[in-house]
């Protein structure tokens, strides 16, 4: 696909005309892609000065909207809030600390242009919070958390841009096996959800169709660093690949970071 | 961009910094334009309602995010907005599908878009006028039913009685079109 053709792609994700399946795919590649992001906000800057031609009718809000937006805030922090476990350990890493799954989605050069050091932890909090495949990790030794008696989580950022949740996985690292859950609608009928294990410079393994009801435990093998893996989703024929490759759309993907 | 000082620019660095005060007043100052955009897609009011926490939420935590490079406040916050409705519109597809809309909501949608291009009064925004008349007629009311309402391709192949894979490279066309035009008159 040319340049050109990429730059469409972004124009037509930010219209809006992209199917379902077309923009999952679309937003797993911007998860990789920066020059993605980049063509997704000069298409934003233009399409949303369409905004200013339409007649701004302003709608009388619903009551208790305000409200039910910060009650949601509040329970959010009840859950490992992502600012300050985030915060504290980009305060813990230099240039040569194993951090390569977390920068991997922003670089470190692009974090120093920060306008601060406050903005660059408050970006990698969001990331961490961005998860599309959420990983928890029992009891492992972690080389930049300074309390590892604190159960640490890994969590897989699928989108920079804050796409919505689509599973979430828990990690038993002692049991070798995954809880997956699926938050996004079942897979359309005739398709299946395959769940694959990105192992450092090796082809996707097949874990299992996914996407049942309620959780589901997977086993995995894998002698690589949890930190090391990435999981991804494809939308495959019924029953999954029939190649034992993944043959359609990879629609949800992740690699691991570390939160505590 | 614009020499004009963005009202929100300081909200949004105090609500990256987790001021809930100034989050509020974000709120205020921005909530009914939101909510409009919104609405206009989904049309359903509880939904729409679902859709601006989700929005807000994301406000809050990608504040820190925000660059003023990229245009003003208002801007950045519609195109969240207008991302998550567009996303549950096509999750939703089955169950939102643009034929329970009425004929009447449907000429209401293209006496706006039609209305559009002719006005004079918008004098910030002559370029893009500029531009989106460059573009045939059905092809700018196509890209206008999709950012405005979020018409689908299969709902503009059935209004305009063509198959889907012309609308779709019509539309492809034509943003390429726009964003050219646009390019050359910076």
């Amino acid at each position: 696909m040319t340049d050109a053709e990429i730059d469409i792609d972004a124009g037509e994700y930010v219209l809006g005309t992209l199917s379902r399946e077309e923009r999952a795919a679309f937003e797993a590649r911007l998860a990789s892609e920066p020059s993605l992001g980049r063509a997704v906000a000069a298409w934003q800057l233009r399409l949303t000065q369409l905004e200013e031609l339409a007649d701004s009718d302003e709608r009388e809000l619903p009551q208790g909207l305000f409200a039910a937006i910060t009650q949601r805030l509040e329970q959010k922090r009840e859950v490992p809030r992502p600012g300050s476990s985030a915060i504290e350990m980009i305060e813990g890493i230099d240039e040569t600390t194993d951090f390569g799954q977390l920068v991997s989605f922003f670089s470190l050069e692009k974090m120093r242009e920060s306008r601060n050091r406050w903005r660059a932890a408050a970006l990698t909090a969001m990331l961490l919070v961005a998860g599309v495949i959420s990983l928890q990790a029992m009891g492992l030794p972690l080389p930049f958390i300074s309390k590892p008696d604190v159960p640490a989580r890994f969590v897989a950022v699928l989108n920079p841009d804050g796409a919505s949740p689509g599973f979430l996985i828990r990690v038993d690292v002692a049991a070798k096996t995954l809880n997956v859950e699926r938050i996004v609608e079942a897979a359309p009928s005739g398709k299946d959800y395959e769940l694959w294990m990105i192992e450092p410079e090796t082809a996707p393994k097949s874990l299992h169709v996914v996407g049942q009801e309620g959780p589901q435990i997977v086993r995995y093998e894998s002698q690589a660093r949890p930190g090391d893996l990435s999981f991804a989703i494809s939308l495959e024929p019924d029953g999954g690949s029939p190649t034992g490759k993944p043959s359609g759309p990879i629609v949800y993907s992740g690699k691991l970071i570390i939160e505590r | 961009m614009k020499a004009t000082p963005d009202p929100l620019l300081a909200l949004i660095e105090k609500t990256a910094l987790e001021d809930r005060a100034a989050f509020a007043a974000l709120y205020e100052l921005s909530a009914g334009k939101l909510y409009s955009v919104i609405l206009r897609i989904l049309h359903e009011p509880s939904l729409a309602e679902e859709v601006m926490q989700e929005v807000y939420i994301k406000i809050w935590e990608k504040a820190a995010l925000y660059n003023p490079e990229a245009g003003r406040v208002i801007s950045w916050m519609t195109a969240i907005a207008r991302n998550q409705a567009i996303d549950v519109l096509r999750r939703r597809e089955s169950q939102l599908r643009r034929a329970s809309l009425s004929d009447e909501v449907i000429n209401v949608q293209m006496q706006m878009i039609e209305g559009l291009t002719n006005r004079t009064d918008v004098s910030l925004q002559i370029t893009l006028t500029q531009c989106l008349n460059e573009i045939d007629v059905e092809r700018r009311q196509m890209v206008l039913l999709a950012y405005y309402y979020g018409w689908s391709r299969e709902e503009l192949a059935e209004r305009y009685k063509l198959p889907t894979g012309t609308v779709k490279s019509w539309l492809r066309r034509s943003l390429q079109a726009l964003r050219d035009c646009l390019e050359s008159k910076e």
